[in-house]
């Protein structure tokens, strides 16, 4: 397969003025100011083929929305090689920015005062989509966002997950085959959520388009990207695929239990991790060799009307990766 | 490069866009009209003091002629972008535009195209109105316009560049719009809002006439007006063209120099 992305030993270093507290140093500063260099990317290299889905992890400052700035050519790296679909992406060439897009939960491209569809269409133009196509392509999106006439109204009027909606419709016009999301979900109620995803996955079947996604959504990663790269302070401290990086970090199995009558935690603490208990029932984690004896030890100890064992996800996977490292 | 064929295509949707938010904000639009009028006053101002006198060449229908096109030229060449281009590097606004397949700089020119569309009109009706009020020659104004017509582009694209240089070292200074009365008194003083260039002391008239300032404002005015003829009217068109040559050129490199600096806060 033909790679899409790729990155050897890239590092951005932005050039920060320190801020000084107190007036006498503040005011000193004013004349002589210090010059700061933060690494913000250290020498990351991977590649991603054409028509994959990768998740990008990492906690806030790790260097995800600087990656994608510079993989969509927003920012110049500080050193090391970068190719986007053969592109140098910093040279912003059209043909290379006709090829991609970038979508920012927290930004919009949409003309606030004016109905998206007045965006929708400078935008085909922009892209040199011929009028007629542009039109079907509005419609189809539309369709297939369930965006109905959301896009006749004033930008401005529309709820936050309308607007998700007519900023996605409006990224994907020119058929992008290299998709940068960022956050793409942030702040939309799930159902929005779920309908975003699912649309993000019938476009990346349709057009065998890349998707690369940072999200601090736990369940978007897991229900587009198979691969994830974890950064850390900059550096890539995982790339692999999703199972392996839960099977890496994660060894327990949660058991969650329903009982006909009371039970003491003191009770429940021999068979594992007590994670959660209340009137509801309990939360068990269990070495995952040990699942099967544990199970029937609980259910021939307790009155036990309902019994569940829930696969390890990433959300415990992440944070176990990051741990030993934010101890060091 | 985007092709040649499309760009009609694209010119006309960006000044479209432009246009229809200008419309939305008419309000701004009137307190903007308004705020311009103190060439209007200065016109006042000379009128009284040359009814019964000659002052440097002016009498008080040349003062009144020079200060409505004054008002003529300020209005039409009105640029913002300092403020447009300032806000977004600070806050990283530029990162949505830097995507698109058409360089930001032609954003900001359809931007402010398409809101002279609209205020133009207005404009020049009130200089109608103004230069018929006080009698002024509308047939030799007329027939001053093809001439007054290209000196006026070129005034634009002086002051637009001017500022847009300005608001580009936004990528190196914290908040560039801290220049933008600097530029505003500079381009107010030596352009000849409050005095007429040519009545400039004799010693620093040279240097003013030289400046880009005049060229914006003194010089397109005095073209309007029939106050620019022959040597002079080749002298202000090469003069203008020079600081074309040299804005356009300082503008590149600034742009290339400060997006290496671009961090893209914010996003």
């Amino acid at each position: 397969m033909s790679k899409a992305i790729e990155l050897c030993d890239v590092s951005k270093v932005y050039e920060v003025y320190r801020a000084s507290d107190g007036h006498s140093r503040s005011l000193l500063r004013y004349f002589r100011r210090e010059k700061e260099f933060i690494p913000a990317v250290r020498d990351v290299s991977f590649s991603i083929d054409a028509g994959e889905v990768v998740g990008f992890l990492g906690g806030n400052g790790a260097g995800k929305t600087t990656t994608l700035k510079m993989l969509s050519g927003i920012v110049r790296p500080s050193s090391g090689h970068l190719s986007v679909l053969g592109h140098e992406p910093f040279k912003r060439r059209p043909e290379f920015l006709k090829s991609i897009t970038l979508v920012m939960g927290q930004k919009q491209q949409l003309t606030w005062d004016l109905p998206a569809l007045e965006s929708f269409h400078l935008h085909g133009a922009l892209y040199d989509i011929p009028a007629a196509e542009c039109r079907r392509r509005i419609d189809e999106l539309c369709e297939l966002l369930s965006a109905g006439d959301i896009a006749r109204r004033p930008v401005r009027k529309l709820s936050l997950g309308e607007r998700m909606k007519c900023e996605l419709i409006l990224s994907l016009l020119h058929r992008p085959s290299i998709l940068f999301l960022d956050e793409p979900t942030i702040g939309l109620d799930l159902e929005m959520q779920v309908a975003i995803r699912k649309f993000l996955g019938d476009y990346n079947k349709a057009f065998g388009a890349t998707i690369i996604l940072t999200s601090h959504y736990m369940a978007d990663i897991e229900a587009l990207a198979n691969r994830v790269i974890v950064l850390d302070r900059g550096q890539v401290v995982f790339d692999g695929g999703r199972q392996a990086l839960v099977k890496a970090h994660v060894s327990e199995r949660r058991v969650c239990l329903r009982f006909s009558s009371a039970v003491s935690d003191e009770s429940l603490r021999p068979y594992g991790e007590l994670i959660r208990l209340d009137n509801e029932g309990a939360e068990l984690l269990v070495p995952e060799e040990q699942v099967a004896k544990t199970v029937a030890q609980l259910l021939a100890s307790f009155p036990v009307t309902d019994i569940s064992i829930q696969s390890p996800s990433l959300e415990q996977a992440f944070p176990r990766l990051l741990l030993p490292r934010e101890h060091a | 490069m985007v092709a040649l064929a499309s760009l009609p295509g694209i010119a006309g949707r960006l000044i479209r866009t432009s246009v229809l938010v200008t419309v939305i904000y008419r309000a701004q639009l009137f307190v903007w009209l308004i705020s311009g009028v103190a060439p209007l006053f200065m016109m006042l101002i000379w009128w009284e003091l040359s009814r019964d006198q000659v002052i440097g060449g002016y009498a008080a229908s040349d003062f009144v002629a020079y200060f409505l096109g004054i008002y003529l030229v300020r209005q039409l060449t009105a640029v913002w972008v300092i403020f447009v281009l300032n806000d977004e590097i600070r806050h990283g606004t530029l990162s949505g535009r830097l995507l698109k397949p058409v360089a930001p700089f032609w954003f900001h020119v359809a931007e402010h195209l398409g809101q002279m569309l609209v205020r133009a009109p207005i404009v020049v009706t009130v200089f109608c109105i103004g230069a018929s009020l006080f009698d002024l020659d509308l047939l030799g104004i007329a027939r001053q316009l093809p001439f007054f017509l290209v000196s006026l582009v070129l005034a634009w694209i002086i002051i637009f560049h001017i500022y847009y240089c300005v608001g580009l070292l936004a990528f190196w200074m914290a908040n560039s719009v801290a220049l933008d009365a600097l530029v505003w008194s500079m381009y107010t003083v030596l352009g000849g809002t409050l005095i007429p260039v040519d009545l400039f002391p004799e010693a620093t008239r040279s240097i003013v006439a030289l400046l880009p300032f005049a060229s914006a404002l003194d010089f397109p005015v005095k073209v309007l007006i029939g106050k620019a003829a022959g040597i002079e009217l080749l002298y202000g068109f090469a003069a203008q063209l020079f600081w074309v040559l040299v804005l356009v050129a300082l503008r590149r490199g600034l742009w290339r120099q400060g997006l290496k600096r671009f961090s893209g806060a914010g996003i």
